[in-house]
């Protein structure tokens, strides 16, 4: 395969950019691996698209320094870059063919004509579009469209593959099978890509690795699972799935650590954790359970009443009361299982090695 | 067709109407001018003898080339005049903006003619520029000389239409085509060739078309500056001085109407299936960045360059309003109010004609614009959007062709009690004004009935009002911005329409202002008075322009802030 792109290391230090008083990046470190599949998570207006398009050159001119293969590149205009982006809204140009589209990086870099026309044919069939060059991209599909913008970047065999929000106007099904498919490029290409998401399926699915950012700031970087199980903060505990966060403080009793409540419920924890202010647990954490058992090391008992009941198909979402805490709890729901009623009177049950401890 | 349904009997009742109004004053006129083209004057066959006697003629030949020549060329120069503009608000944040919109409209509030005999005084061999080129240069340029004068004007005049159009088209590009195409390795001319401007396109073409067709079919400039030879002006003289039985004034306005119909075909291809129109939410439009210090000199000296050369007319002719003599001289000898004085006593029945006619010409088309909008948007009525094309059409028939199609048409038609030919009665002014200036107060109507929302009537209806009652008291009162600024667009340009009314004016105490300003400024000792009612005209024309602005931005602030509701009720 010709179109083998040298994959480069992406190293941001330090950054940060303002759109006039308004600060929308504030000292991000970041270290983006060779080859490495990785996505900015966050919600919009955490500054997520602002830093992809830092990376490529839009936009305010940020401080710090963006070393792509070693080379500081955040002063340079985007056309000196060479990383690839594809636009949330493709941006392909109605005026131009879809082989026109493609070749127009080509023909910027003055390559010779018969090389063009080879390269865009090889481009075009990785994305298997091979019969669709002569089309206006206004005759394609939504997804054909997507692959148009993908051939279009990947041709000039930029050092890293920008994607922003690429999955967000297709529809559901599309958007799973897309996803499938631009993993599959990467993978042929070990193309470093970086993309931008707010959607947590789709950087859970696709990255080795996630950056999740809120209000310009970083939070925490790691393994999908790693950020899911030891989330770093509240922010990132209720970003990535659903989670109770009960504020609080730690006490210490003579040989007992644990964790107060503000609601009330106590949870003991390991010594030395002085400076946790919260703690977080997943509702598939906790069990409801008729009243009657007891409190164990492994596993500790709280009375609660329910309060409110959602059957959300694969799960049983409970919300209970215990103390001044309402907490939420999913059951698988299995046909025939016993449900609680609203009001009922249940026994809530959570495994303290389940408790996430919050510093921030 | 079906039999009507209670509620559509009065719509039909009233498309009915209208459908007669415009096929006796548009459609019958016009086919009237096209079948007499083809006739025989002498036998009354059915010829095509007459277009070879066209072309035969070598006046006619040259006029025809003329008028090719000078509306290319005027496209041109409009061109080169509203690029950089149009490039320089889309692409910098530039403070000169709000100068260059404003420049835009500028022009427009003053018919073309108007200035002339003040462009002449200006840029003339013998005109201000030229002496002072002579005094320091020892050059004199011909600017005004034969078809130069006419291409001056003309592109100075209606660059705003290629301003226009072009600056909507670019600020319709979406950002990320061209952050596409730097993230490609692209930047700078190269981009704006390849990419900005192929996107910009369509709307510059419309904007070329309109220009093109604009100044083939202006009759007032060529006359008043002696450019002959030219096509419109060929048809006028010729009806005029060898009557409405001579074939060469209908040949010309059957090739006029092919002008016409070539260039609205032009832009309607631009156009379609290129809705370059990209922008995405939260998008925007082209990026733009700051000039640097050097750039900005730059910009701000090219920009007061062109609006100098812009704004010359109004200022010719401001100084040709106060001046005793302009002769000979760069500026006039002295000032005076005299013209001003001679004018309000003298002419003032060409302004009270004007007002009278245009007003009612105004009040018809907003009335004729509202139904046709109603029927055509909130009706099933069969061949409903042919009233919307019918009443269109007036934009592809030259003044001229009307005005002719009028003559033939009309001559023979008697008012009873007036005693005299609808040709040459005065309403029949302000039918010419009413045809002519309907598809600007039916875009306006169209576009406010757009806005109203259909639940809106539907809740009127639920709770017990019939449909006319809801057109009375929910629809027109929702349109009435759209309405006024309708009214306001139809009334000011009506009120300086020249080329159809000077066709139709059968004595001086009918004539309205445009007429008046052309008599007056045909002898010397009448332009200083011609002046004067220019600028009366400029006035009424800018205060009308100003007001349909505000009222257009009124109500769209207004809807603004009713728009969550509507969003609501949507969900």
């Amino acid at each position: 395969m010709s179109l083998q792109a040298q994959s480069s290391e992406v190293v941001i230090e330090n950054l940060g950019l303002s759109f006039g008083d308004t600060q929308v990046l504030k000292g991000i470190d970041l270290t983006i691996k060779a080859g490495e599949f990785f996505s900015f998570l966050g919600p919009s207006g955490s500054g997520k698209s602002t830093l992809l398009r830092a990376i490529a050159g839009f936009g305010p001119e940020p401080t710090g320094r963006i070393l792509i293969g070693g080379q500081d590149v955040a002063k340079l205009p985007p056309w000196e870059r060479n990383v690839g982006m594809v636009f949330q809204s493709y941006a392909l140009w109605p005026h131009m063919t879809v082989a026109k589209n493609v070749a127009f990086g080509l023909e910027e870099r003055k390559v010779a004509r018969a090389q063009i026309d080879k390269r865009v044919k090889q481009a075009l069939d990785l994305v298997d579009l091979a019969d669709f060059g002569e089309r206006r991209p206004s005759q394609l599909s939504g997804g054909q469209q997507q692959r148009v913008a993908l051939a279009r970047t990947i041709i000039i065999e930029p050092r890293v593959l920008l994607l922003d929000e690429p999955l967000s106007n297709l529809d559901a099904n599309l958007r799973v099978q897309m996803r499938g498919d631009i993993l599959a490029l990467q993978k042929k290409l070990n193309l470093t890509t970086i993309f931008v998401t707010h959607d947590q399926e789709e950087a859970n699915t696709t990255s080795v690795r996630m950056a999740v950012l809120n209000h310009g700031i970083l939070q925490q970087v790691g393994a999908p699972m790693e950020l899911y199980d030891a989330p770093a903060n509240r922010f990132v505990a209720s970003f990535l799935g659903t989670a109770n966060i009960l504020e609080g403080e730690v006490r210490t009793n003579g040989q007992l650590t644990a964790f107060l409540s503000s609601g009330g419920l106590q949870i003991p924890i390991r010594q030395g954790a002085d400076s946790i202010t919260a703690i977080a647990i997943r509702p598939q954490n906790i069990s409801l359970h008729t009243p009657g058992g007891g409190t164990s090391e492994a596993e500790l008992r709280f009375k609660a009443v329910v309060s409110d009941i959602e059957f959300l198909g694969s799960t049983l979402r409970y919300a209970v009361k215990t103390g001044q805490e309402t907490m939420l709890v999913d059951h698988v729901h299995e046909p025939g299982d016993r449900v609680f009623a609203l009001e009922e009177q249940v026994d809530m049950a959570i495994v303290p090695d389940h408790v996430t401890l919050l510093r921030g | 067709m079906s039999v009507l349904s209670k509620s559509e009997r009065g719509p039909a009742a009233a498309g009915l109407l209208i459908a007669v109004l415009l096929a006796l004053f548009l459609l019958i006129p016009v086919l009237k001018v096209i079948y007499v083209a083809f006739l025989d004057p002498h036998t009354g066959e059915l010829t095509l003898l007459n277009f070879q006697d066209f072309f035969a003629s070598s006046l006619f030949r040259e006029s025809f080339y003329n008028s090719l020549f000078v509306a290319t060329m005027s496209v041109v120069f409009a061109s080169i005049i509203a690029l950089p503009l149009a490039y320089f608000t889309t692409r910098f944040n530039f403070s000169g903006a709000i100068i260059i919109q404003t420049l835009g409209i500028i022009p427009l509030i003053m018919p073309p003619f108007v200035g002339a005999v003040a462009m002449k005084l200006l840029f003339g061999s013998n005109g201000s520029v030229n002496l002072l080129l002579e005094q320091y240069f020892g050059i004199n340029i011909p600017f005004m000389e034969g078809l130069n004068g006419v291409i001056l004007v003309e592109s100075i005049h209606y660059f705003p239409f290629i301003l226009i159009n072009l600056s909507a088209a670019l600020i319709n590009i979406d950002r990320s085509m061209e952050e596409s195409a730097q993230n490609l390795g692209s930047h700078g001319f190269r981009m704006f060739r390849r990419i900005v401007f192929p996107l910009a396109m369509p709307g510059y073409l419309a904007g070329a078309a309109l220009v093109f067709i604009k100044v083939v079919d202006d009759l007032g400039t060529p006359l008043l500056l002696d450019v002959n030879k030219m096509l419109a002006p060929q048809a006028y003289l010729r009806i005029t001085s060898i009557g409405i039985s001579d074939p060469m004034g209908y040949v010309i306005s059957v090739i006029l109407i092919a002008f016409s119909l070539l260039s609205l075909y032009v832009s309607l291809m631009a156009m379609k299936g290129r809705d370059y129109a990209t922008t995405q939410k939260g998008g925007g439009g082209l990026s733009k960045r700051d000039l640097k210090p050097m750039e900005k000199v730059a910009t701000y000296g090219l920009v007061l360059f062109i609006l100098v050369i812009v704004l010359s007319p109004h200022v010719g002719l401001l100084l040709l309003s106060f001046g005793t003599v302009w002769s000979f001289a760069v500026l006039p000898d002295g000032y005076t109010f005299a013209h001003y004085i001679k004018v309000a006593s003298e002419a003032s029945q060409y302004i009270t004609n004007t007002l009278l006619y245009a007003g009612i010409a105004a009040l018809f088309d907003v009335i004729l614009g509202t139904a046709i909008a109603y029927i055509v948007y909130r009706t099933k009525l069969t061949g409903r959007k042919w009233l919307d094309y019918g009443a269109t059409m007036a934009l592809a028939v030259p003044g001229v062709v009307l005005g002719i199609g009028y003559l033939r048409t009309f001559y023979s038609v008697d008012v009873p009690f007036a005693d005299q030919p609808l040709a040459t009665w005065w309403v029949i002014i302000v039918i010419a004004l009413t045809v002519r200036r309907l598809p600007y107060a039916l875009r306006s109507c169209v576009a406010a009935i757009q806005q109203v929302s259909v639940m809106l009537e539907e809740s009127a209806e639920n709770l017990g009002a019939t449909k006319g009652r809801t057109v009375m008291r929910i629809v027109v009162p929702l349109m009435s911005g759209g309405i006024l600024a309708g009214f306001v667009t139809s009334f000011a340009t009506a009120s300086v329409e020249l080329s159809a009314t000077i066709m139709l004016v059968s004595r001086e105490s009918d004539a309205p202002l445009a007429f008046g300003i052309y008599e007056f400024m045909q002898s010397a000792s009448g332009r200083g008075p011609g002046a004067a009612l220019g600028m009366i005209a400029v006035v009424l024309v800018g205060l009308g322009t100003y007001f349909s602005h505000k009222i257009i931005e009124r109500t769209e602030k207004s809807r603004a802030s009713a728009r969550p509701v509507n969003e609501e009720a949507k969900a």
